[in-house]
């Protein structure tokens, strides 16, 4: 059995249309300035950010989940309790279309964005 | 082939990618995806599709390689393992059928076959299980792409291994 065909560039082609198609939808869409974020365990919304600070996450027993921070327009997660430190290696998010998974703590922590045209007319005035 | 000489190629293979399973959770990771692992763990499977084993078989390995592995490594029963367990499952279904359907199908072909539905798959069962929400197709992009590359380092390890390790092909 051959390592590589000329069959596997058609397969191959096809993966990174499928890449290039998800991230134009996922990245194009309407990119605003961070002005908080929303916090749902489980899918189910437990906090809603509007102003800068840090906010601690608990789950429903009481257990101390992470930390979320919100300053300068840009969200982040800290001093998360899961083993693989995903979400706080994901860094500082300052784009709404980013959100913040913790799949071991079933945390999705998700910037909200302001989405007016008049932000994008300012940076090109 | 004899049957006996099938169960024990089997039982290697398992124990083969539940090692490598639990070896590979200490590796660290170049990005932040969430729910990624590197899946080196997915080269057996792809050798025992590649050498003929049956699609029983190879699920057999794709379930066992995932409980044992996620036993080993203490992440029984968590998020993390349903992850696994329905990539494995959808990879080595994906694979086991390509193998069968595409007589030109070579090795890198099947294996990034076998890592683009265990991706997805895996993206499936976190964004409608595990967070319930659709935030995670940010990352599957991100994920792909990674399996794109473990895919190919994959078959080039298969690959080595079809070369230099005389395997008897299994006609059932």
């Amino acid at each position: 059995m051959k390592f590589a065909k000329k069959s596997d560039f058609f397969i191959l082609i096809i993966i990174f249309g499928i890449i290039i198609l998800f991230m134009s939808i996922t990245s194009l869409r309407s990119d605003g300035v961070v002005d908080g974020a929303q916090v749902f365990l489980k899918g189910e919304k437990i906090l809603e950010i509007n102003k800068e600070g840090t906010y601690s996450i608990y789950n429903e027993d009481g257990e101390f989940l992470m930390n979320v921070e919100y300053y300068n327009d840009a969200v982040r997660v800290t001093e998360a309790s899961c083993p693989d430190k995903v979400c706080q290696n994901t860094g500082w998010v300052s784009t709404p279309n980013q959100p913040i998974v913790c799949i071991p703590n079933k945390v999705v922590v998700k910037p909200t964005g302001k989405q007016n045209k008049a932000g994008v007319d300012l940076y090109t005035w | 082939m004899v049957k006996t000489k099938k169960i024990s190629y089997i039982a290697i293979l398992t124990a083969l990618a539940s090692a490598v399973y639990y070896v590979e959770s200490f590796l660290p990771l170049p990005v932040a995806i969430p729910g990624a692992r590197w899946g080196f763990s997915n080269f057996p499977l792809l050798l025992s599709v590649v050498t003929d084993v049956g699609i029983a078989n190879t699920l057999y390995i794709a379930i066992l390689k995932t409980l044992l592995g996620s036993i080993l490594s203490g992440r029984f029963l968590s998020p993390m393992f349903w992850m696994g367990l329905g990539g494995a499952i959808a990879s080595a279904l994906a694979m086991s059928i390509s193998f069968k359907l595409m007589k030109k199908a070579s090795v890198l072909g099947i294996s990034e076959i076998g890592a683009f539905f265990s991706n997805t798959a895996q993206t499936l069962i976190a964004g409608l299980f595990i967070v319930k929400s659709k935030g995670i197709i940010w990352y599957y992009p991100y994920m792909l792409f990674f399996g794109v590359i473990t895919a190919f380092i994959n078959s080039a390890i298969v690959s080595t291994i079809l070369r230099s390790v005389k395997i008897d092909q299994f006609k059932n």
